[in-house]
């Protein structure tokens, strides 16, 4: 199993930042909207580290996310699902429970795809931490945005049958009010939502066990 | 030989040579159309249980794991397990997973069967590599050139300058239509 051990305060912040985007949304349209986004060529080949030699844990990734976006790093962690179609997508979380959201990888063109099959592995990652600089600019957009799709909603329902405004975009802006007040704590400036840029992953259940 | 029966030739043959990816790409598409519905690729089973989970620990070793999921009758190759929330445990297996209430002894076992043809015909549809690429770029040329023959090969009340051309503009007006209406 992998031990991993979250130290650094306000690390919570940092995982639920990295959730933010995607818990908004919603796993399956992650998965539908951004499909061909993911499909970027990485002239990069895969990892060749060994068992034996430094690797990062998911939880150790994120919180020093500041330190790795934009580095090239390789990392593990526990794939809990992965996108159906195509699999260019997986969602990663540590084996010990610990991290609240999980880490969203996107396959560069190069490298295998994810399937079915290797959910619930342990995966060795290689690529690149993506950072996403969360400001209250970002929210107002964000927000703006909800509250259109919401009206949109509520004129579309008038239309079919009495229905009150969309549960989605109320949940949408709580999160948001959520994330105004972790903006609010935060001393950068900017929430830190990130993601990652995968050349290369392998299956090392067996070897990290 | 004139141009017509030249078209004829070109749409009877290529017809026959294109049918079987055509079958491909179109059974897929139809798959994947509903992925929001089902699992175009995996048919998954659910089932619950009721154990006695209490000596399951919080965090299992290998070895407790896979006793476990043998004594409810899962002999597959264990993968992982991690703690979903403080009172359940997902133990990941191949071919399925088991989240364990450690309290209530409720096991939630959910398991992948992959659909055999279908799978692979998806698989196609997806693009596996660079070889596909080629193969259906050739295919895509070869339906570009049935269409044109098709439009061409027929004269008279049936061809494209009576009925065929009402049906043609027919099947350009209603996407083009759905398109203004929904985008």
């Amino acid at each position: 199993m992998l031990r991993n051990k979250s130290t650094v305060p306000g690390s919570g912040v940092v995982f639920g930042t990295a959730l933010f985007a995607l818990a908004a949304l919603g796993l399956p349209n992650i998965c539908a909207a951004s499909e061909h986004a993911a499909s970027k060529n990485y002239d990069h080949a895969p990892s060749s580290c060994t068992p034996t030699c430094s690797v990062l844990s998911a939880v150790e990734l994120l919180e020093r996310g500041d330190e790795y976006a934009g580095k090239e790093v390789s990392f593990d962690g526990l794939l809990i699902g992965a996108c159906l179609h195509g699999g260019r997508k997986g969602f990663i979380k540590d084996s010990d429970g610990e991290m609240d959201g999980f880490l969203r990888v996107d396959i560069g063109g190069k490298a295998k795809p994810f399937t079915q099959d290797n959910v619930g592995e342990i995966i060795r990652v290689s690529g690149t931490l993506v950072e996403k600089r969360i400001d209250a600019a970002y929210l107002d957009r964000w927000e703006a945005k909800a509250i259109e799709q919401a009206k949109q909603h509520k004129k579309e329902e008038e239309c079919k049958h009495a229905c009150p405004e969309g549960e989605e975009e109320a949940k949408v802006l709580e999160r948001i009010k959520e994330y105004r007040a972790a903006l609010a704590a935060s001393s950068k400036g900017y929430l830190s939502s990130f993601s990652f840029a995968a050349d290369g992953w392998t299956i090392v259940t067996e070897q990290v066990e | 030989m004139n141009w017509r029966r030249f078209a004829r030739i070109i749409h009877r043959d290529l017809g026959y040579l294109i049918v079987g990816t055509t079958i491909v790409y179109a059974i897929s598409g139809l798959a994947m159309n509903h992925a929001r519905d089902w699992n175009p690729d995996y048919a998954v089973i659910k089932r619950i249980e009721r154990v006695d989970a209490s000596a399951l620990p919080e965090k299992p070793k290998r070895e407790e794991a896979k006793a476990f999921l043998q004594s409810i009758g899962i002999d597959a190759r264990f993968k992982t397990a991690y703690p979903e929330s403080q009172s359940t445990i997902k133990l990941f297996y191949e071919g399925g997973s088991a989240i364990i209430d450690r309290s209530s002894g409720e096991v939630q076992i959910e398991e992948l069967r992959r659909r055999p043809v279908l799978h692979l015909f998806n698989r196609l549809h997806r693009n596996p590599g660079r070889w596909w690429t080629w193969f259906s770029d050739i295919f895509c040329i070869g339906l570009l050139i049935v269409s044109i023959s098709g439009i061409i090969l027929l004269p008279g009340k049936n061809g494209i300058t009576r009925r065929g051309g009402i049906l043609t503009a027919a099947g350009i007006l209603l996407p083009t239509l759905l398109v203004i209406i929904n985008l």
